[in-house]
């Protein structure tokens, strides 16, 4: 049944005041509403500490003009001139009568809605939200890093208005660059070159994708070349696109030397604004609807070829659109934005707000999209004040796929490597976002980085015999030493290297939560000697003291993730 | 400026892949199709073939005849 939430506003009585006068207290089962039972489908909200609203009358209406709903019960000076406030809900077929209910209610002065309040959704024109280092945080680049995936040897395709390596360089990137596999269309203005292109919305792009995958190879597809007399922002033509996707398909079928990574990530932000552009919906020509355009087709085309494709869903969210869209908000992600092989981009800030101008599903070719939200309207390239729209929010997403593709390269003959694969791979780990599970604005919800980064990089499996050969010796002579291995899980040992190496003998106090079995190591290194290591009567007692040490650190910290399995035979057969 | 053109799509299976070929196929001038252009392989599966072709010399109730809507990028976007 669903349920209107309300606020009842009470004339001052006793009864009230004695029963909302301590606002400390703590039981709120104590707090007496009895008051309200008499109205029909009403639930008091025993979680809400009532509040009384200095009254006002009109001899004094200037002063009073506003209610302070704030306004401490404890301090008011005449406490028989105020009213109390409180809320519940009320069963919505319950409503009218309990309305009528009220109105006959004499200590009741009126009867209110009380709407659901929430933050302003992020416009063009709000101010930047975090900078490209915060994307980089939420992103885990360093952790990425850690793990190898920072985008090397891949291939990412710049489809836009022209990158400008210089401006890259300027603000701290290393972009690598394939001036040979770059592509112009024919109408380029003379003496432009790709990754010499003028700095504009495609040299911003490339900078987001350089966020996560800093390594990676950048190709200039310097796809939107024209500008007109009313146009503020660089454009093209559909027939552009289709030459560019043919020279895509061209880099694709090409004999790959062997060895090298063959992956090919293609961002794409940018799309057809306005239906009006278009042929209607319902010719044989038209594209937003028409899996058949030629377009549609040579995007299918090239991802059967193995390219990871992802386009920006559009600035057309209703709630803020772009004045580019002239109102036409509604199922605003047109054609090949929203194709089944693509992975279709909403924008969210860093703090997993919604963009208001994000376009909203569903798709006009795939129903389901968007897919995923990235991160956006953050301070970063520098090309504009704020780099914004799902225009950015694409190009953070096609720099983790780049990212993935250093440890799952494309390969035809494996389906896990195929691009609906990786397409999985970012949905399935997406940190929801919106109501519960996949919704139209947020589609399965925000990339998740760290899971994904636990499905590429599986703790690695330490043989605990191969590693610590004394040990199984040791065990031989102090069994106490297997029985905690096995307390640990066994035969999974975690390994909690990256933190900071603690002496064996190390107070408790000292370390954060991790600990490493590195510092097994750096004792024996230490001692210079593994057999005298494993001595009982030099380390039994601190390796116990570490390992009990290590293991109380599991336990408190159950969210710290191993970084490897040690495992082993502890009946400590022969090696 | 593709402005006024339209895209034609098509089947094709002759030998010779060529503009001219293609369009002499197809009862379309050649000096109506643009070489820049040219005769792009959109679906190698499909032997399907895509040109670009001034506007007035198709007509648009052609099932072979699509859109070549413009294009721009999503932002920078100002309030």
């Amino acid at each position: 049944m669903d349920k209107k939430n309300v606020i009842i506003c009470y004339k001052h009585s006793a009864q009230l005041e004695a029963n909302f006068e301590s606002v400390e207290e703590t039981n709120l089962n104590t707090r007496n509403m009895s008051i309200a039972n008499n109205l029909p489908g009403f639930s008091a909200d025993h979680g809400y500490a009532p509040v009384a609203v200095p009254s006002y009358s009109d001899s004094n209406i200037e002063e009073y003009q506003e209610f302070d709903v704030k306004a401490d019960m404890r301090t008011a000076k005449d406490l028989t001139s105020s009213f109390y406030i409180i809320r519940g809900s009320v069963d919505e077929d319950k409503l009218d009568s309990f309305v009528m209910a009220a109105e006959k209610d004499e200590k009741i002065v009126g009867v209110y809605a009380d709407p659901v309040i929430s933050h302003f959704e992020v416009c063009p024109g709000s101010t930047a939200i975090g900078l490209h280092a915060d994307v980089e945080n939420k992103l885990g680049v360093q952790t990425l890093k850690n793990c190898g995936m920072t985008g090397e040897g891949v291939t990412v395709a710049i489809v836009d208005s022209g990158v400008n390596l210089d401006h890259l360089r300027a603000k701290g990137k290393s972009p690598r660059f394939n001036a040979a596999d770059s592509w112009m269309p024919s109408s380029t203005l003379p003496g432009r070159q790709p990754g010499s292109m003028p700095v504009d919305h495609g040299t911003m792009v490339a900078y987001d994708v350089l966020i996560a995958a800093p390594e990676c190879t950048l190709i200039d597809i310097a796809l939107l070349q024209s500008r007109q007399s009313d146009d503020t922002v660089m454009s093209g033509f559909l027939s552009d696109a289709i030459a560019a996707y043919r020279h895509l398909m061209d880099i694709m079928t090409r004999d790959a030397d062997i060895g090298k990574n063959k992956s090919l990530v293609v961002n794409n932000s940018w799309g057809m604004y306005n239906p009006s552009w278009d042929f209607p919906v319902g010719h044989s020509g038209n594209y937003s609807d028409n899996s058949t355009h030629p377009f549609n087709i040579i995007v299918r085309s090239l991802e059967r070829l193995g390219a990871d494709i992802l386009f920006a869903a559009g600035n057309c969210g209703e709630e803020c659109p772009s004045s580019r869209c002239q109102g036409f908000t509604a199922s605003s992600i047109y054609g090949a934005n929203s194709s089944p092989y693509v992975l279709t981009v909403a924008g969210v800030s860093i703090h997993h707000d919604r963009l208001g101008y994000s376009s909203i599903g569903p798709g006009r070719l795939d129903r389901k999209k968007p897919d995923i939200s990235g991160y956006t309207h953050f301070k970063g390239s520098g090309v504009y004040p704020i780099d914004n729209g799902t225009s950015a929010a694409c190009p953070v997403i096609a720099g983790v796929i780049a990212s993935i593709r250093n440890k799952k390269p494309l390969n035809l003959n494996d389906s896990q490597t195929r691009p609906a694969a990786i397409r999985k791979l970012i949905t399935s780990t997406a940190t929801d976002l919106g109501i519960s599970g996949y919704d139209l604005r947020h589609g399965y919800g925000v990339v998740n980085t760290q899971k994904i980064q636990e499905k590429i990089c599986p703790p690695a499996v330490i043989d605990i015999c191969d590693r610590y050969p004394g040990i199984c010796n040791f065990c031989k002579i102090n069994p106490h030493i297997c029985d905690m291995m096995r307390r640990w899980g066994f035969p999974g040992i975690p390994d909690f290297s990256g933190g900071p190496i603690a002496p064996l003998s190390a107070s408790p106090q000292v370390h954060s939560g991790q600990y490493s079995l590195t510092a097994v190591d750096t004792y024996i290194s230490a001692t210079g000697n593994l057999n005298q290591a494993f001595q009982p009567a030099h380390f039994s007692e601190e390796f116990l003291r570490g390992m009990e040490f290590a293991l109380t650190m599991q336990q408190a910290n159950p969210s710290s993730k191993p970084k490897s399995v040690i495992t082993g035979d502890c009946n400590c057969h022969d090696h | 400026m593709n402005e006024n053109k339209i895209l034609y799509s098509f089947n094709y299976e002759g030998e010779d892949h060529s503009l001219e070929a293609i369009c002499k196929s197809l009862k379309i001038p050649i000096e109506k199709c643009s070489k820049e252009f040219g005769a792009i392989l959109i679906d190698p599966q499909d032997n399907r073939y895509c040109i670009l072709v001034e506007a007035s010399s198709l007509e648009l109730n052609d099932p072979k005849v699509f859109a070549n809507p413009k294009i721009q990028g999503f932002g920078y976007e100002e309030e």
